[in-house]
């Protein structure tokens, strides 16, 4: 619980004639954590044969499902043979009805460009054959921005026939002019932004019509056939993708491994607990084949390991990082103290039972990382109630006549209780940071880095306890004797680093007022809500619903704050004052042969 | 006039209150704005931005902590008449 998973390097060695066999059981067990090959003496595998088809046919898999849009959840395939018939039908059927589908639109974009030629001059009301067949004139036929004063052609050409009409909003107009004007004439309407149109003379807008509306019906007939290929075989399609895609993980672990022309070397950490029953396991599957080392060795893999109540607070240390294999995993202290803390800031009957049911409707829904942090918070919230009895508040109310302890009024003593809190909190920092030493290195080095700040924070506790209460004379000095010696062994353990974070232990500790002081903000704040309610309650009538009203609203705000505020801040208390003691992080995650990546 | 002298307590805690936390904001828009810079890059960097982001909010305790041993002085004004 405190220490992550044990773990232990294997090494496994055989003929290649075993290694699919023996990759297929590796894959199955998910207990090894694969270490890639980067030494130069062998070369490392290659995959085997299968997975060049295999990521071909996953190509054409992702190619259906994304055109498909499906997102389903994938289930096992037992017998992935089976499937290969079945699935070359559905891309035989999928292929030839997007071919055609696409060739169809292609059909359809070149008729919608005629046709979008062609309706601007059937506007002007003219029969199609008037504009070709001259030999003496010009035709210009297309739209034009702003219209053309009939005089400004004139001067010109006296010869000249202009029709214009209007379309869509567009100035449309055919000009006939004699050919030998033609330049002059072009330049003229260039001023007026003419562009001009094109079409074949023989095109008729009546066929073009026909032909789109039996196209538009051939295509809605086979979108519903993909449609109902969708609906018939999306399960089978994410089935096989998802069964495929573990397959070419085995297919391409040699990729990974050490090999010579007869043998290879697999090697990777499996959890210490597992590690002989791995082996006998593989020693029968390949009737003693091949050769298993295991050993200890430096830099495994972290895996956390806690019970399914504590399991919900690994979201924090997954947010932040991870530990080294070595080192303490703070999620049980986490897991006492977070919610504690959260609750401390929170502290309301009301608010907790509230967000109590919130979170409990909201787990049923999600999925996935969120769900630890929905559980997480699920344990803060009875914190939450239980410090709300103490503070005798239940939605700002104070509903117990002289609580344990009274938040609003009691500032003085709120306060004080907040740095107690975080001097146990920074001492517990220390003390867990004092044993991460001693485990890594040893027990001196442990005493200079770590044991230095317990003795500096012991004199100063001596020197402010003499200065506050005065109870004996040699207080301050017996103080300030064991700050110096603490500052010294400090410059021993850490060097100048050390002296220059000093101050922080000061800051460290005051950090912890955060804890009544988020708590007062939400107090008042309910206060004020409640205190607004209650006048307009008094004046009675329409204005009760207007009290209810923001009695709903301001408390629905103000649980959302009181969420946001002593979440961070717990978090920050966690990450910041208590994690900066001892923890070091940057931990590799274990994560097993044959796990789904994204579940890891 | 005791009204005075305690509204002037009033101001003085207000201040210290309003100096601290314009501070703390200043410092953390300037660490906010590295740390999503640097989440865009990294996504496993959110932690860690989000501890640096709030680490001046310290200043604001600072400045509470202050502001209530300003309040405390109240206590010690003579009522007269």
């Amino acid at each position: 619980m405190i220490r992550t998973k044990k773990m232990v390097k294997t090494r496994l060695s055989g003929p290649k004639h075993s290694l699919k066999k023996l990759i297929n059981e590796l894959h199955a067990m998910k207990l090894i954590h694969l270490i890639d090959y980067r030494g130069e003496e062998f070369e490392t595998g290659n995959s085997f044969s299968e997975a060049e088809e295999i990521s071909e046919k996953l190509i054409k898999l992702r190619a259906m499902i994304s055109r498909f849009k499906l997102n389903l959840n994938p289930r096992i395939i037992k017998d992935l043979k089976v499937c290969e018939q079945r699935f070359s039908q559905i891309f035989s059927s999928y292929h030839s009805l997007t071919a055609e589908i696409s060739s169809l639109n292609e059909r359809k974009k070149e008729l919608e460009a005629k046709k979008g030629s062609i309706e601007p001059i059937t506007s002007l009301q003219l029969s199609p054959e008037y504009f070709s067949g001259y030999e003496s004139l010009t035709v210009f036929k297309g739209t034009v921005k702003k219209q053309i004063p009939e005089q400004k052609i004139s001067e010109t050409t006296k010869d000249f026939e202009l029709f214009s009409s209007n379309f869509e909003g567009k100035n449309v107009i055919a000009l006939f002019v004699p050919t030998e004007q033609k330049e002059k004439i072009q330049s003229l309407i260039s001023e007026y932004g003419f562009s001009e149109l094109h079409f074949e003379e023989e095109t008729n807008l009546k066929e073009l019509d026909s032909e789109l509306f039996s196209i538009e019906k051939q295509l809605s007939s086979l979108n519903s056939k993909l449609d109902s290929l969708k609906e018939k075989e999306g399960q089978f399609l994410i089935d096989y993708e998802f069964n495929l895609e573990k397959e070419t993980e085995k297919l391409e672990a040699p990729l990974k491994f050490a090999v010579t022309e007869n043998a290879f070397i697999i090697e990777g950490w499996i959890p210490k607990k597992e590690a002989k029953e791995m082996q006998e396991k593989l020693n029968k599957l390949t009737e003693d084949k091949i050769f298993i080392e295991t050993f200890e060795e430096k830099g495994a893999p972290t895996a956390l390991e806690n019970p399914s109540m504590v399991k919900p607070f690994e979201f924090f240390m997954n947010l932040y990082s991870l530990p080294k294999y070595a080192e303490i995993d703070p999620t049980f202290l986490v897991f006492i103290t977070f919610p504690l803390f959260f609750g401390f800031m929170l502290g309301d009957v009301g608010y907790g039972i509230v967000t109590l049911i919130a979170f409990l409707v909201l787990r049923k829904k999600i999925k996935g990382e969120a769900k630890l942090l929905i559980n997480s918070l699920i344990v803060a919230s009875l914190a939450t109630i239980l410090f709300g009895f103490i503070f005798g508040e239940a939605f700002g109310f104070e509903f117990v006549e002289h609580p344990i302890l009274n938040r609003v009024h009691d500032l003085d003593l709120m306060l004080l209780i907040s740095i107690v809190v975080g001097l146990i909190h920074i001492t517990l920092g220390f003390l867990v940071g004092f044993y991460n030493v001693m485990i890594q290195h040893d027990f001196k080095e442990a005493v200079f880095e770590k044991g230095s700040w317990l003795v500096i924070e012991a004199g100063g506790l001596l020197v402010i306890s003499e200065m506050l209460l005065s109870m004996t004379s040699f207080g301050n000095i017996l103080g300030g004797i064991l700050i110096l010696a603490g500052i010294v062994m400090l410059f021993k353990g850490e060097g100048v680093q050390g002296l220059v974070e000093l101050p922080s232990l000061l800051s460290n500790t005051l950090s912890y007022a955060r804890l009544f002081a988020v708590g007062l903000a939400s107090v008042q704040l309910a206060l004020i809500i409640n205190a607004f309610a209650t006048d307009f309650f008094q004046q009675g009538g329409i204005m009760i619903g207007a009290a209810v009203l923001i009695l709903l609203l301001g408390h629905f705000v103000n649980i959302l704050l009181g969420l946001l505020g002593p979440f961070l801040h717990s978090l920050r208390l966690h990450y910041v004052e208590f994690f900066g003691k001892f923890y070091k992080g940057g931990g590799k995650r274990f994560i097993p042969f044959g796990t789904e990546k994204n579940n890891a | 006039m005791v009204e005075l002298e305690l509204g002037l307590i009033a101001i003085g805690a207000g201040i210290a209150l309003a100096g601290s936390a314009y501070a703390a904001a200043i410092a953390e828009k300037e660490i906010g704005t590295a740390a999503v810079g640097a989440m865009a890059e990294k996504e496993e960097l959110f932690g860690k931005g989000l501890i640096l982001t709030v680490i001046p909010e310290t200043i604001v305790i600072f400045g509470l902590v202050v502001a209530i041993m300003i309040l405390g002085l109240a206590d010690k004004i003579p009522v007269t008449g």
